[in-house]
């Protein structure tokens, strides 16, 4: 099911291929055909969703309507920052709620109006638009995901890259459907054995040897109750990514790396020699 | 939780610009979102999901729009049921205890619905009734002038009747002995015997009932023949006075 919502005629190979491509924007002058098309795509699974979701069928056949008559007065406005399914998908939760909260008799807040008169809002919040892949983050991030399933489970990678991009515990939990706890569990136990690896193996990764050395020193002296202890010290000299002495240290070290963007632009120089 | 340090916020950065190919379709979210981890692909889908911004977010407001979804009818989980299919079975076992027969139970009346089977009178029947044997304790003119010679006994409490069955001893109600009309000679018995009207068959003589069967409502109906007043029997533990 990993694929996107292919928005021309080119969409059905993408979709065959089981791979989703950024596609140039349909006609959207002459555009009732492409619309047409992407509608008639998607409308079954939007159906489904809002069908099993109302009460009547009179209802869900009103909120499919709406959710087709509002993707096809804003077409204009999809920005393809995210699949046309899933731009459509959006439109049609926030009918959902909207129709929830009528059925409990709440006054619709004025949130929702506004993202009801602006369906493009919905395509992505500006935090998360980053229209630009650069080749740079593609790699560091395969490389890094890389490292994680080297060393780590399918959760804790799920959780480290989720908890990297800034969520919570709890929001992880809930997207995951486990316990904020065992979230927090998986984190620690990731992220020591991800530190350790890469210190111990990928060292360009966290910045090259140098920096390491330099944040041992660092963290070997540090006032604020994470110095390193002896054994750690000597878990350092021997190297073994396994020690839990040793992954201890790296989490300490991190601490004290230098500035990522310094590192980041050394090492993409060096891939570039 | 531990901040991250500056280098994870940077690899968190990149992540999230990378994780955008490959975005999930509509139906694969709807089914992450409605099925979990029973969902197809759940792990591909899901390691998809924490690298994307996007399809997290779109996650995230599937299940956000059904925690609103408002519950109207009250559904029975598997607890609930269970727990109503233990009540109605407390409930008769219980009432079985309670109402099995012969169990005496306060505010009920004795002897439950158990109705005391009464042999039919025989019409026109003049014998005499057996006459209860007295007991050893119970004082008769015979017993009087055989003991006339001995030293005047203890007063005795008068004997209880020997009851025909220990199931129906404690359906009887306790009646005081000095209101029992007992016959003091096989004599006296015979009268009241045929003081009776005719139908009379059997009774307790010695508890001051007889049995008498009422040609109005066809039963048998217990008699105070003390007063000459015909009860008729009721139903359903109104044979408590027999």
């Amino acid at each position: 099911m990993l694929l996107g919502s292919g928005q021309d005629s080119e969409g059905t190979s993408a979709r065959a291929s089981g791979e989703f491509r950024p596609k140039a924007p349909p006609d959207r002058t002459g555009g009732t055909d492409a619309l047409e098309d992407l509608l008639r795509r998607e409308r079954p699974a939007i159906e489904r969703y809002v069908r099993s979701r109302a009460r009547t069928r009179d209802d869900a056949d009103d909120l499919v309507q709406n959710v087709l008559l509002k993707a096809a007065r804003h077409f204009g406005d999809f920005r393809e920052e995210c699949p046309f399914s899933q731009w459509l998908l959006r439109i049609a939760i926030n009918e959902v709620k909207n129709y929830y909260r009528r059925l409990a008799g709440e006054r619709i807040e004025s949130t929702d109006a506004w993202e009801e008169e602006n369906p493009a809002a919905l395509q992505q919040s500006p935090s998360q638009a980053c229209p630009t892949l650069h080749a740079d983050d593609s790699m560091v991030a395969e490389r890094l995901l890389e490292a994680m399933h080297c060393v780590c489970g399918e959760d804790e990678t799920n959780v480290i890259s989720m908890v990297y991009q800034g969520e919570s515990f709890e929001e992880i939990a809930a997207v995951l459907e486990m316990k904020s706890a065992t979230v927090r569990s998986h984190f620690l136990r990731g992220r020591a054995k991800l530190l350790a690896h890469l210190v111990a193996n990928e060292p360009d990764l966290v910045g090259g040897a140098e920096a390491i050395r330099a944040a041992a020193e660092r963290a070997a002296c540090s006032d604020a109750g994470d110095a390193l202890d002896m054994a750690e010290r000597e878990a350092l000299e021997a190297n073994d990514a396994n020690s839990t002495v040793f992954r201890s240290a790296c989490v300490k070290i991190a601490r004290h790396l230098p500035m990522p963007i310094l590192v980041f632009a050394a090492m993409e120089a060096t891939w570039i020699l | 939780m531990d901040p991250l340090t500056p280098v994870e916020r940077e690899w968190g950065r990149r992540l999230a610009a990378s994780g955008t190919d490959g975005c999930l379709s509509a139906e694969a979210l709807i089914s992450l979102a409605e099925r979990g981890k029973s969902s197809p692909n759940y792990s591909t889908a899901m390691s998809h999901v924490a690298r994307c911004p996007n399809c997290r977010a779109t996650l995230k407001e599937l299940r956000a729009a059904d925690a609103l979804r408002p519950r109207t009818s009250f559904r029975f989980g598997w607890t609930g049921r269970l727990g109503i299919a233990a009540a109605i079975a407390a409930a008769a076992v219980l009432g079985f205890l309670l109402l099995r027969p012969g169990m005496d139970v306060p505010g009920l009346a004795p002897g439950g619905p158990v109705a005391k089977s009464v042999p039919s009178p025989a019409k026109g029947r003049t014998d005499p009734l057996p006459v209860p044997k007295s007991s050893p304790n119970q004082v008769t003119p015979e017993t009087r002038i055989a003991k006339s010679s001995e030293p005047e006994p203890k007063p005795i409490a008068p004997a209880k009747p020997k009851r025909a069955s220990s199931r129906f001893a404690k359906s009887k109600p306790k009646r005081p002995a000095e209101e029992a009309v007992v016959p003091d000679s096989r004599e006296e018995h015979r009268e009241l015997v045929a003081s009776q009207p005719e139908g009379f068959s059997s009774a307790s003589i010695l508890e001051g009932e007889v049995l008498t069967l009422n040609h109005e409502v066809g039963e048998v109906c217990p008699r105070n023949w003390n007063e000459g007043e015909v009860v008729p029997k009721r139903r359903g533990g109104g044979t408590g006075a027999l």
